[in-house]
């Protein structure tokens, strides 16, 4: 049989070129990026559900300043605060109920599609959100090895009857979507995470590792045979989502590829110290960070916890997050800041790399207050380390008026006017990001100097 | 009537001798071989029925791992699957959305299936055959005796013809790959079946269950074929691909006949009861949370209580209400202390006959999964109630309300009891009362439980004893027994039982306020029979056998 000509490589093609026309929604934005320079190459998009305490503006301060021991506390401990924005005065996404939109629409802005009709029945495929900041900033460079990673902590599966029915659970599962319809799963598994990007374990010759990935590779060339003969018996509909199966499939096959040309990039090593949600964490951090060192991806996200699920990261903690949210803030304020901390040292991480100056890195929740929901002036940071003083880094930006606004809903900002400004420094101009009253306003967030 | 409706009915006769059932089949007194039905009333409702639509859906994680344990003859450990995603659930049952077949589903799949290659090509049952020289490395032979039995048996059909050749391929190229790194025949002879039965294991046809309609472009109604219909009721029963015996009524084409279909569900009911409501009634009732807890720990003691007396009520013919009263339940030494019942009990789980225990509302898993390690809530235990056994779906609080509800729960005393905090909250005003009405008063009846299921007069905290006086609908009740027997008197009660064994059995939304179909369908399945509610199995036996599940519409209801 010859090896010149294989049929996974015609596949692989054919597969590359339905992919593409498929991006349409980027179309806009590649056309226009040459129409600045860009400063920024990576993206990393982090998130934590249930909000932080946050008082109010009247204290001037909001337990973030790390000298009364709140949840930023770890920001200055760790000594990246400098690299760190603090944004005030941020709304989140807020249709239906915010754990669902402020999680699905972190990164869009977009509101979710829910089934709130005259007709109560749903159709539980029914999900609807935008491409997220960090797949816009993915299609910036199509042709990385792997088009982004994503991380997280666990997965709820379902909540209830009166939310399912309404939004789909997998809106508390992804701040990631590639378009409209698809979320994008986290990686919970730091060995699978490794796979992912160096293809297998370094306990492997190169020769046994490279046959074993190419024996994989040819069962994906052969699932993708017999879908093709199945989907000519298919109705529309079902062609329709088999596609994002096959698509599904290629683009593991891809992974598969560019993992057998990783083998030259540093491996890091796996982390051995601490209880499993801060090792696993750190792990996956640092695997990301060795991906971007060795260009095998622009984009990211990272999902500290989902924000309704059991989530208590280390056993001192005496309460689930969502738990704390509502009933009690000191447990929440630890829970904020083993996070925090985790962020700080993806930022410390970055910045030992050499890859500060080339990213940005964001920390955002979907809502401030947790016992009320409130969407108002949620915890929100940019961090990344100025080139050419682009960035204002080190301080509090305000996105209201007034600080004293930063508690008044009508006067939050849409974190799109922040996304829009971001892209920016990516060489995407766009004229507007996000749907509905989450449109971005055209008007400068703050962040850009 | 043929010769095989006599053969029915000598099976029916022993049967009846056996089980002591009423009579022959009822299916043979009817011209229309799709009814069993003697009521004809019941008979006319089964006749205006419509088909219902054909099956799209995804497997789920533990199908996946099923089918494949069978495929292989290994019973295959759930750790396999431990860093997958979860399976989503919807309507209270597994439910997988498309949009989770991304690539980190198939990341899950393409890793894991080489642990499960492993133990494929291990299999005798896979390997029927071996080869010793290179000689014997064509497709025609060996491999094609190993590959494509087994596809056909995780397809669930016939493979296509384009289908089969494409495996060959596959082979080969795996041949052809295995060539270049390995010298041994028998290990190249290996991987390249491993290269086709992987693509098998990670094919749609297998990965999904779709009903495919005649012609892609066909809208309108058809029956079943044998195979599909073997499918549908190996999974409803088994969560898994067809065992050997339904597998040979799908290929001899004899499962399309009611009779015979209708006695292999009786057969499964009969056989496969325990794995039946362990995934059905586990899924239902939550109950399936507590099955992989470690065997001698009261969590797993109470799963084994659960799904032992839901079976019970499967195989002996018991009604719905006896899911809230079925007048026994499965104790031992250890349960039976937990729940504090005195008397002498085995240290195995034993059944014994008591209207304390034993209704899902009274089980030790119920009432510890329906609250928190540290206290129950009578609002979601109420929540519980409403959609699991009434089928009514309570919204959640729009997040305009919190504020209020912040200032409501402020502004009552440290020293309300649990009955007078409630009350404060449904009497702040109609937009509260207006749900909590539904859940609050089912939830306090249920108070006398903690959240391990033991009985309780005074909470352990404050001391304050527990109130559980209410009422549901306005009837007062005093005690939790009566709170079953009222909730078991609701029509609608029997109702919700039909439209659960539906979604789940058919893997549908069923929306009996918005489709007729499906009001027709509940209707139907919850007519009485002689004046009695019918039982759980007489409902499962109606469903498989009427035309929404035995024939389907593509492209829209008719």
């Amino acid at each position: 049989m010859s090896r010149v000509l294989s049929r996974r490589n015609v596949l692989r093609g054919v597969g590359v070129c339905i992919a593409l026309p498929l991006l349409e929604s980027a179309l806009p934005i590649r056309l226009a990026h040459a129409q600045l320079t860009p400063k920024k190459k990576r993206f990393i998009g982090c998130f934590f559900g249930s909000g932080a305490p946050m008082p109010d503006a009247a204290n001037g301060d909001w337990g973030y300043s790390g000298n009364r021991g709140g949840a930023l506390k770890p920001l200055a401990d760790l000594g990246v605060a400098p690299y760190v924005a603090v944004m005030r005065g941020f709304r989140a996404v807020n249709n239906f109920d915010v754990h669902w939109s402020g999680t699905a629409g972190f990164l869009s802005s977009t509101p979710v599609g829910t089934t709130n009709s005259p007709n109560p029945t749903s159709d539980p495929n029914y999900e609807r959100c935008a491409k997220s900041l960090d797949q816009i900033i993915a299609d910036t460079h199509p042709s990385a090895p792997i088009r982004s990673l994503h991380a997280g902590f666990s997965r709820v599966p379902s909540w209830d009857e009166g939310h399912d029915r309404v939004g789909s659970i997998n809106y508390v599962n992804s701040i990631a979507w590639r378009d409209a319809t698809s979320p994008i799963s986290n990686i919970t598994d730091p060995m699978q995470m490794f796979t992912r990007v160096f293809g297998s374990s370094d306990k492997l010759s190169n020769a046994r590792a490279a046959y074993l990935l190419e024996r994989r590779k040819s069962i994906l060339d052969g699932v993708l045979d017999q879908y093709n003969h199945h989907k000519a018996t298919l109705s529309s509909a079902d062609k329709h989502r088999l596609e994002a199966y096959a698509q599904s499939i290629r683009e593991v096959e891809g992974e598969l590829t560019s993992a057998a040309n990783a083998t030259t990039c540093a491996r890091p090593a796996e982390e051995t110290g601490g209880e499993a949600y801060v090792r696993n964490f750190r792990t996956m951090q640092k695997i990301i960070i060795a991906a971007m060192q060795c260009d095998l991806t622009r984009a990211a996200t990272i999902m500290y916890n989902d924000g309704i699920g059991p989530n208590r990261p280390t056993s001192t903690v005496a309460a689930e997050q969502h738990d704390s949210a509502h009933n009690n803030w000191n447990t929440l304020i630890q829970i904020n800041q083993v996070q925090v901390a985790l962020w700080g040292e993806l930022i410390a991480g970055l910045k030992a790399a050499d890859l500060l100056k080339e990213t940005v890195v964001v920390l955002g929740s979907n809502m401030s207050d947790g016992r009320t929901h409130n969407s108002a002036n949620v915890p929100l940071l940019v961090a990344s380390e100025n080139v050419a003083n682009e960035m204002k880094l080190g301080q509090e930006v305000y996105g209201t008026p007034t600080p004293a606004a930063v508690t008044d809903l009508a006067q939050n900002r849409n974190m799109s006017d922040l996304w829009v400004d971001l892209l920016k420094l990516y060489g995407v101009n766009v004229t507007s990001l996000g749907e509905g009253p989450y449109k971005s306003t055209g008007k400068p967030s703050g962040i850009l100097v | 009537m043929g010769w095989s409706g006599n053969v029915a009915l000598v099976l029916c006769l022993a049967t009846a001798v056996a089980v002591g059932c009423d009579g022959p089949s009822d299916s043979l007194l009817k011209d229309d071989p799709g009814t069993f039905e003697d009521d004809p009333e019941a008979a006319k409702l089964a006749e205006t029925l419509a088909a219902g639509p054909a099956m799209t859906r995804n497997l789920s994680n533990r199908e996946y791992l099923n089918a494949v344990s069978d495929l292989i003859g290994e019973r295959l450990p759930r750790e396999l699957q431990a860093g997958w995603t979860a399976t989503t659930q919807f309507s209270g049952f597994d439910a997988v959305p498309w949009m989770n077949l991304d690539t980190k589903v198939v990341r899950d799949l393409s890793e894991t299936l080489e642990a499960i290659l492993d133990r494929a090509v291990a299999s005798p049952k896979v390997m029927t055959c071996q080869v010793t020289s290179a000689d014997q490395l064509a497709w025609e032979g060996c491999a094609k005796s190993i590959v494509e039995p087994f596809a056909t048996r995780a397809y669930g059909r016939p493979l296509a013809p384009a289908e089969a050749e494409s495996l060959a391929r596959r082979y080969a190229d795996g041949v052809a790959l295995a060539q270049e790194a390995l010298t041994d025949p028998k290990e190249i002879f290996t991987d390249g079946v491993r290269a086709a039965l992987g693509s098998v294991l990670l094919a749609p046809q297998f990965v999904t269950r779709i009903e495919v309609p005649p012609t892609p472009d066909f809208t309108g109604e058809r029956d079943l074929d044998a195979y599909e219909l073997a499918s549908r009721i190996s999974f409803m029963f088994t969560a898994s691909i067809p065992d050997d015996e339904l597998w040979s009524k799908a290929v001899d084409g004899t499962l399309t006949n009611p009779d015979v279909l209708r006695a292999q569900v009786e057969r499964l009911l009969d056989t496969k009861t325990d794995v039946f409501v362990q995934s059905f009634m586990g899924q239902w009732f939550d109950f399936r949370e507590y099955e992989s807890t470690e065997p001698g720990t009261l969590e797993h003691t109470m799963w084994n209580e659960s799904w032992r007396v839901m079976a019970d009520i499967v195989k002996e013919g018991l009604p719905a209400k006896a899911i809230l009263q079925p007048g026994f339940t499965y104790l031992n030494q250890e349960l039976a202390a937990h729940y504090n019942l005195v008397g002498q009990f085995p240290s195995e789980l034993t059944r014994v006959e008591t209207a304390e225990r034993g209704g899902i509302l009274q089980q030790g898993s119920w009432l510890s999964l329906s609250a928190t390690p540290l206290k129950t809530s009578p609002i979601h235990r109420g929540r519980l109630v409403q959609d699991r056994l009434l089928c009514k779906v309570i919204p959640p609080p729009d997040s305009s309300l919190f504020e209020e509800i912040q200032k409501v729960t402020a502004s009552i005393p440290a020293t309300a009891s649990v009955k007078e905090r409630l009350e404060t909250h449904r009497n702040a005003g109609p937009a509260c009362a207006g749900c909590h009405e539904y859940m609050d008063p089912i939830g306090l009846g249920l108070e006398g439980f903690d959240m391990h299921g033991r009985l309780r007069n005074a909470y352990a905290d404050t001391g304050r004893p527990v109130e559980t006086e209410s009422h549901l609908l306005g009837k007062p009740f005093r005690t939790f027994r009566e709170l079953n027997a009222m909730i078991a008197e609701l029509p609608e009660y029997e109702r919700c039982a039909a439209e659960k064994l539906t979604i789940y059995s058919t893997r549908r939304i069923v929306d009996a306020t918005a489709s007729k179909a499906d009001a027709d369908l509940l209707t139907y399945l919850s007519h009485p029979i002689d004046g009695r509610p019918p039982s759980v199995r007489q409902m499962i036996l109606r469903l498989v056998t009427s035309k929404a599940f035995r024939r389907v519409h593509h492209g829209g209801a008719k």
